[in-house]
């Protein structure tokens, strides 16, 4: 997708209804996604100085994942409508609009922990661009820090769509569960939502970080997703 | 006193707490007690982080809900 089609997606009436649809609603295993996250941040940001929270939305995660009140909270976002969100839930955060495969050099070497959550990755136009975010965020992340990038796992959609367990709206564009759509009931549609190999985004991770860790979430007939954990950025 | 967990051990705690439904729900109901039967040190930091952890999980929850049904925020998400 481009930014200008994120930017209509994520406006003003999908801002407000986005915590209840994709985090607080216990359908599709989204409330076990979000309660894996945050406690997976509270424990990462556990010893940091300072968080990105890369495509941050409405800042629920900002708000809710810190672990202590020391912690200096930076979110980035391409959408107007999801940042007037983060700041409502976030007043004492730096919040930038703006464009993740831009180098933003302000931000370069700053972040104890940097987090992308939701996927946000998959709404690239390409594998390439896909690779550009990894670096930036690789960029972003002080030595010696962390990059918390949950992943969507393509083999996992696909034997869903065998089962016919797919959620409602969701469909597969490549055979391999590399692209999918999903176009939801008021017609807003996250078109060809790209989902490359795990493997291939942990080996980019690979080149700048001392180790990187894949677990998946529980199995949920959702959006099937797994843990990345990039861990001491060289 | 209590043990330091290396950030190797936080990092196995993480795994299988994202994998493991049983042992998230185990875990937060009782960190110290789950650590120590499961082999872990049992830091304090670590156990007050998770005891944190579920707080905010149970607090973002109810306070978001909220917000979604109008009710305005405290701006304290942790409950009690």
């Amino acid at each position: 997708m481009t930014p200008d089609q994120i930017r209509s997606l994520y406006d003003d009436g999908y801002a407000a209804r986005y915590d209840a649809w994709f985090l607080l609603t216990p359908d599709h295993g989204f409330q076990e996604k979000m309660r894996i996250e945050l406690f997976t941040l509270q424990l990462l940001t556990r010893g940091v100085s300072a968080w990105l929270d890369v495509a941050c939305g409405t800042g629920f995660f900002l708000k809710h994942g810190r672990s202590h009140g020391n912690l200096t909270v930076t979110g980035l976002d391409l959408s107007p409508a999801m940042l007037a969100r983060a700041r409502e839930a976030n007043p004492d955060a730096e919040l930038i609009e703006g464009d993740f495969l831009e180098s933003h050099q302000a931000l370069e070497g700053r972040f104890g922990l940097v987090s992308s959550l939701w996927g946000a990755y998959g709404l690239q136009q390409s594998l390439d661009d896909v690779f550009q975010l990894i670096d930036n965020l690789t960029r972003w992340t002080a030595p010696g820090g962390t990059v918390f990038m949950p992943v969507f796992m393509p083999e996992r959609f696909v034997a869903l769509q065998e089962s016919g367990e797919l959620m409602a709206g969701v469909t597969l564009d490549e055979p391999d569960g590399s692209a999918w759509t999903y176009l939801e009931p008021d017609g807003k549609c996250h078109s060809r939502v790209l989902a490359p190999p795990v493997g291939l985004l942990s080996e980019r991770f690979s080149q700048a970080f001392e180790r990187v860790s894949i677990e998946p979430y529980p199995p949920a007939p959702g959006v099937p997703m797994a843990a990345l954990i990039a861990r001491n950025r060289h | 006193m209590s043990d330091s967990m290396t950030t190797e051990q936080v990092d196995q705690l993480i795994g299988r707490t994202v994998r493991d439904s049983d042992f998230r729900e185990r875990l937060l109901a009782d960190p110290a007690t789950v650590l120590a039967d499961e082999g872990y040190p049992v830091d304090a930091n670590v156990v007050s982080k998770i005891e944190d952890a579920q707080n905010h999980v149970i607090g973002a929850v109810s306070t978001s809900f909220n917000l979604v049904a109008g009710v305005p925020d405290d701006g304290d998400a942790t409950p009690g």
